[in-house]
């Protein structure tokens, strides 16, 4: 596991979605209700669309294009069109007030 | 190899269908001549322009937007559909109706909906609407029919008229008075109605502003016409499929209240019975497809998702059968490529389809149908309608029903 830095914390809207690239993977970071951040890929896996352009839906995110869902902490598949789970990320928020994201 | 009507190659491979829906080396292509009802709407653009449309106009679905339109607007239709007929009913005898106007109806009062058109709320409004509308329809699937095709596009020319200066016009004019009071600070952004007009008056789309029939067109074309037409003829072949597994399967009605069974019976139904049968796309680059058939840059492909759908590779051997039981090979919708896929795909698919398929409106519908005791009339059989070449439509599908 390799731990990168994504983001700080203060520049994720609260609630709300960010894009970000981390060694040419483009990952979607979502900052929910609770506070929580959770990382996803970021692209669609039915079609090539930017989830953090979406909707963040409670603990879900909704996409733009043709309104797949998928599960924030675990990547699965909550709705068509899309089949195909994303791969979610195990997050971490430093002392020092940044996101980090670990790469299996 | 074979070809259509326009001298397209004809596909019927599923994986390569799915192939070209899916490659951006692939472009829509509007092959029937009905430029004045489609050209320039959402399905017939492509690239950066076409993402862009798509995503605000998805955006009407989004965070179950989807849902407040079926539980809002269509069935609501269906509950006081069923109401009706049960009150023109003569005591002791079953209620009778045609699952055709039944159905269209319906999803007219919901294409009513999406738009934002106003005073479509009844049954006899929606029927209004429905009755001014059909020629449009009629124009639109012309490519489809027998006879003097020139009269029917013209019919559908004047009713595209009637529509834009007694429903469309006048609430294009209510919603951009609402959003002049936003902008004036009278009223909250949020008061908004959720629809496609508050989308137009936005300027949301540079295009919607330079070509003042685009929005028309674009009402017509995705709600009007996809909306009310394939929505319609598909949820009565679900009927119909589901009746006759019922006849085959000892009159088992009670799986008929389960969403998760009659959305597998629907799905199953879609994939053996798209409605529209034909997809045109042009390719960009010289390409060879997962089959290992070669297409030729500007080579005009017609996808007929009928064979598509019953690929015995993917499908099974008893592809051909209606099985709601099916196993799929992993990422194989079970209704095939009944709404297309990719970046085209039906925009309507969160209505019919919903999130995991139950809270679709097919399956709500069919649940709602067969819960007021829905069964084919034994006096008068369902009528095909001939008018149509490739088209799998009914003119007339009368049932009963019996009640709970």
């Amino acid at each position: 596991v390799t731990r990168h830095a994504a983001a700080p914390l203060d520049s994720l809207p609260s609630p709300g979605l960010l894009r970000v690239e981390i060694d040419g993977r483009a990952l979607c970071l979502a900052r929910v209700e609770s506070g929580e951040v959770y990382a996803i890929d970021d692209v669609c896996t039915h079609e090539q669309a930017s989830l953090s352009e979406g909707f963040l839906l409670g603990c879900e995110v909704e996409c733009p294009l043709h309104n797949s869902r998928f599960d924030l902490a675990t990547g699965e598949v909550r709705g068509f069109p899309a089949t195909e789970d994303t791969v979610a990320y195990e997050t971490h928020v430093g002392e020092d007030g940044v996101v980090y994201v670990d790469f299996p | 190899m074979s070809t259509t009507p326009l001298d397209a190659t004809l596909v019927v491979d599923f994986r390569d269908a799915v192939e070209i829906f899916r490659s951006s080396n692939f472009t829509v292509l509007l092959h029937d001549g009905t430029q004045e009802f489609r050209g320039g709407t959402l399905r017939m653009i492509d690239g950066e322009h076409h993402l862009r449309r798509r995503k605000m106009m998805s955006g009407l679905f989004r965070g179950g937007g989807n849902d407040w339109f079926r539980q809002h607007a269509l069935l609501p239709m269906i509950e006081e559909s069923l109401a009706e007929v049960f009150a023109g009913a003569a005591p002791g005898e079953p209620a009778r109706s045609d699952l055709v106007p039944f159905v269209r109806r319906a999803f007219f009062r919901l294409a009513a909906a999406v738009i934002g058109l106003r005073g479509v709320d009844s049954l006899e409004s929606a029927e209004e609407l429905r009755q001014l509308c059909e020629p449009i329809n009629d124009a639109m699937r012309s490519w489809y029919m027998e006879g003097d095709r020139e009269a029917l596009l013209a019919r559908g020319r004047a009713r595209k008229e009637d529509f834009r200066e007694q429903y469309f016009q006048p609430a294009l004019v209510e919603h951009a008075h609402l959003k002049e009071r936003v902008d004036a600070g009278e009223l909250d952004a949020s008061e908004l109605p959720h629809d496609f007009l508050s989308l137009v008056v936005a300027e949301t789309d540079p295009e919607w502003l330079r070509d003042h029939d685009l929005p028309v067109r674009e009402a017509i074309t995705d709600m009007i016409n996809a909306g009310t037409f394939s929505s319609s003829f598909t949820l009565i072949h679900t009927v119909d499929e589901c009746l006759a597994w019922l006849d085959e399967h000892n009159g088992d009605r009670a799986s008929m209240a389960d969403p998760a069974f009659v959305y597998r019976m629907a799905a199953e139904s879609l994939r053996l019975h798209p409605v529209v049968p034909y997809l045109f796309r042009v390719a960009g680059d010289d390409t060879t497809l997962p089959s290992g058939r070669s297409v030729q840059a500007g080579e005009v492909l017609c996808i007929d998702v009928r064979p598509a759908n019953r690929d015995r590779t993917v499908f099974g051997e008893d592809a051909d059968t209606f099985d709601p039981q099916r196993e799929l090979p992993k990422g194989v919708y079970p209704f095939g490529l009944a709404f297309g896929t990719g970046r085209h795909m039906c925009f309507g698919f969160p209505i019919i389809i919903g999130t995991d398929g139950t809270d679709g409106s097919h399956t709500q519908m069919v649940c709602a149908l067969f819960a007021a005791g829905i069964e084919r009339d034994p006096d008068s059989p369902p009528v095909w309608n001939d008018d149509t070449r490739d088209l799998a439509l009914w003119s007339s599908y009368p049932v009963l029903f019996r009640g709970s």
